[in-house]
């Protein structure tokens, strides 16, 4: 019944024939004719608002900017795995905020302790293991947006605190322990109350309320993974100005730091190709850049969901084999023991980067006693998995942005992780380049993400300091389900964004009267190997024979990222769309969309049995 | 360098140059600003393209102008790729 297959490349076809473009395609004609009949999905959630939240939970993406004779400048706000920062362009040059404690980095963490809970922003553990009493709450961006099928999920199990799965795609149960009793929360929760904080402390120290701001994120977030950070945002108070990938922030502190060298006679104004590994404790991103006049033009990301957390697992269940049976249990015994365990564990990776081996010695608390020497060689054979992923990524960059090691004029290895000595080789071995030494490895990312801030405020600075650009690329392919069950590109992977781009389609049923339209984001050449994005149909088709009809599905992403999907209908011979135009803004799914990509499958899988028609 | 370049067309040159005089369409020439006919180097276009992403992408249009700003820099970066792609 709501069948599909593709007839040809737009793409290909409007690089041949002269003159024909993405404007003059055979979409835009029709759109021409037909005002789009447009649907908004609101996705409606509900969720018990607590307390301390002060904003209510809305749409806030694509709302009008306040029209004020002095734009407010968005600030910029790096949200690690571990550790969070805040900067802003201070008029001349990029500042980081400091909290009342005179840190520049604080902790990501939220203390479910008392009736109102605390964030590592303002609060002050008394020990670090305070942290890992089982009220403490961290790790919501390896968490946040993801089902309990997901294995991200899976390998979060071994955190002190509760999270529990039921593996049937639903959200994880997530829970901290508040005398003794498990008190319920979700990763947007946790991040919205450590971004009121965060709101807090800028707004003390600017003197002026907040509201936008330019956050980084991982590459590998699928754009359902966005809208999670955009509703913690939102319930912060917060307006999502930008979204950026990591390592694309650093790149535009890189583009900042060339343009300074030429004002200072110093550089070139060739264009230079660099490299950014970025990694932290809960991703590692890649990205290529070709950097000239201030404008950094992403050539190529990639991502995955592996970082210092992974480092952290691998040693700690090397050190203690018997760890997942240990600790299956959580009561308070077993939560300190682990606690005591990671605490232990993280100080001695940290002290490998410096030294050959060091001394552990942890008394667990459960009779059970870790006293032993560890040198780096372990560590490295330990983890040998991550290295080897890290390799991948970054071979797997320089490919798709079609550029040798030896094109490379600069090579950046920051976050978290970037002191690891087995990392900083195997970036400089592949890349056959010394690392670029201009930039504080766990400062860059916030740096740029407050640069992106001042620009996309539209702030211009006196002497040329802002004259920058970032042409961003998207981290992932966005396509649809057709040919069966493959996934088929419509945006390809590594697109210069904003853009449009659009395919065409047919039916594969005689007298087909109805299609459904199926929005993956991924890589994965199976459609529901890849994230769901939404669904609709396009319904009142005029019969006709099977690979007649031409159903145009456009693809389009603005300027704020926001992705919109249309489909249109039109008959041979026929410019007028036989129905009108569906224009549908994704994602549409909420949280159940583990069952929905099942259920959808269940019921009209069989039916999508297409082949692919090359148009000529 | 567009205008040492259009100087540069008249003299009879080797045979791989000639073809990169028909390389690319006038429309995303135009689009990019640079000129209709005549030799292209990957530089120009690379240099021309930033140019027109400096005065075209929505970061650099605050307000109203920017969905228009917007569809002008899709343009851009379409006849970029495509550019590219005829280069390559």
């Amino acid at each position: 019944m709501s069948s599909l297959f593709l007839i040809g490349d737009s793409d290909k076809k409007s690089s041949k024939s002269d003159g024909s473009n993405i404007q003059n395609s055979t979409f835009s004609k029709l759109l021409n004719f037909a005002p789009p009949f447009c649907i908004s999905f609101h996705q409606f959630e509900v969720m018990a608002e607590p307390a301390y939240t002060v904003a209510s939970d809305s749409e806030t993406t694509g709302e009008e900017k306040s029209s004020s004779a002095f734009p407010e400048i968005a600030i910029g706000i790096d949200i690690g795995t571990s550790q969070c920062s805040v900067a802003i362009w201070n008029g001349s040059q990029v500042e980081l905020l400091r909290n009342t404690r005179n840190q520049k980095l604080m902790r990501s963490y939220v203390t479910f302790k008392d009736e109102i809970p605390s964030g590592g922003v303002s609060y002050q553990l008394s020990h670090e293991h305070e942290m890992l009493s089982g009220a403490a709450i961290f790790n919501m961006k390896r968490l946040i947006g993801r089902v309990d099928t997901d294995p991200v999920v899976h390998a979060s199990k071994s955190l002190p605190f509760l999270v529990q799965t039921l593996d049937i795609g639903v959200r994880p149960f997530i829970a901290a322990l508040v005398n003794n009793i498990w008190r319920s929360t979700t990763p947007e929760e946790v991040l919205a109350i450590y971004l009121v904080e965060l709101r807090v402390m800028a707004e003390s120290r600017l003197k002026r309320p907040i509201r936008n701001v330019v956050l980084s994120i991982p590459v590998s977030f699928s754009r359902f993974q966005l809208t999670r950070i955009e509703r913690a945002c939102a319930m912060a108070g917060l307006h999502v100005l930008r979204l950026m990938p990591e390592p694309t922030a650093v790149a535009l502190l890189y583009a900042q730091q060339q343009q300074q060298l030429i004002h200072d006679n110093m550089g070139s104004g060739s264009e230079k190709i660099a490299l950014i590994f970025n990694m932290g404790a809960g991703y590692c991103d890649v990205a290529v850049t070709a950097t000239a006049g201030g404008v950094s033009h992403i050539k190529a990301l990639t991502g995955s969901t592996i970082g210092g957390e992974d480092f952290l697992q691998n040693m700690m269940r090397h050190l203690l084999p018997d760890y997942d049976n240990l600790f299956s249990s959580r009561g308070v015994n077993e939560i300190k023991s682990m606690g005591l365990l990671r605490v232990a564990t993280q100080d001695a990776i940290h002290k490998l980067s410096f030294e050959e081996s060091v001394q552990i010695d942890v008394d667990l608390g459960n009779g059970s006693r870790i006293c032993r020497k560890v040198n780096r060689e372990e560590f490295e054979e330990v983890n040998q998995k991550i290295f080897e992923k890290c390799e991948s990524l970054v071979i797997q960059c320089l490919l798709d942005a079609k550029v040798q090691a030896d094109d490379l004029t600069d090579v950046m290895v920051v976050g978290g992780c970037s002191y690891i000595p087995k990392l900083r080789n195997l970036v400089k071995s592949i890349c056959k380049r010394e690392l670029y030494k201009g930039m504080n490895p766990f400062e860059a990312a916030v740096s740029g993400t407050a640069l992106e801030g001042a620009v996309a405020s539209g702030i211009s600075d006196p002497f040329g300091n802002l004259d920058l650009l970032t042409i961003q690329a998207t981290p992932l392919g966005i396509g649809i389900r057709a040919n069966g069950n493959s996934f088929v590109p419509i945006i390809p992977r590594n697109t210069t964004m904003p853009a449009r781009k659009e395919l065409v389609f047919t039916t594969v049923r005689d007298n087909q009267t109805e299609v459904l339209i199926v929005v993956y984001e991924g890589e994965a050449l199976k459609a529901e190997e890849n994230h769901l994005l939404g669904y609709f149909k396009i319904t009142g088709l005029p019969p006709a024979p099977k690979g007649v009809p031409e159903i145009n599905v456009c693809m389009d992403i603005d300027a704020s990222n926001v992705l919109r999907v249309l489909a249109g209908v039109v008959l041979p011979g026929s410019q007028q769309p036989v129905v009108p135009v569906m224009e549908v803004r994704m994602p549409t799914v909420d949280d159940g969309h583990g069952w929905c990509a099942e259920a959808l499958h269940r019921a009209y899988g069989s039916n999508l049995d297409l082949v692919t028609v090359q148009k000529k | 360098t567009n205008q040492r370049t259009a100087e540069q067309e008249i003299p009879s040159e080797s045979e791989s140059e000639d073809e990169s005089y028909a390389v690319g369409s006038c429309s995303d020439r135009a689009i990019l600003g640079l000129p209709p006919t005549g030799r292209l180097k990957l530089e120009d276009v690379k240099k021309a393209f930033r140019l027109s992403a400096l005065k075209w992408h929505p970061d650099k249009h605050q307000g109203p102008s920017q969905a228009m700003a917007a569809e002008k820099f899709k343009t851009c970066a379409a006849a970029y790729k495509s550019l590219c792609h005829a280069l390559g």
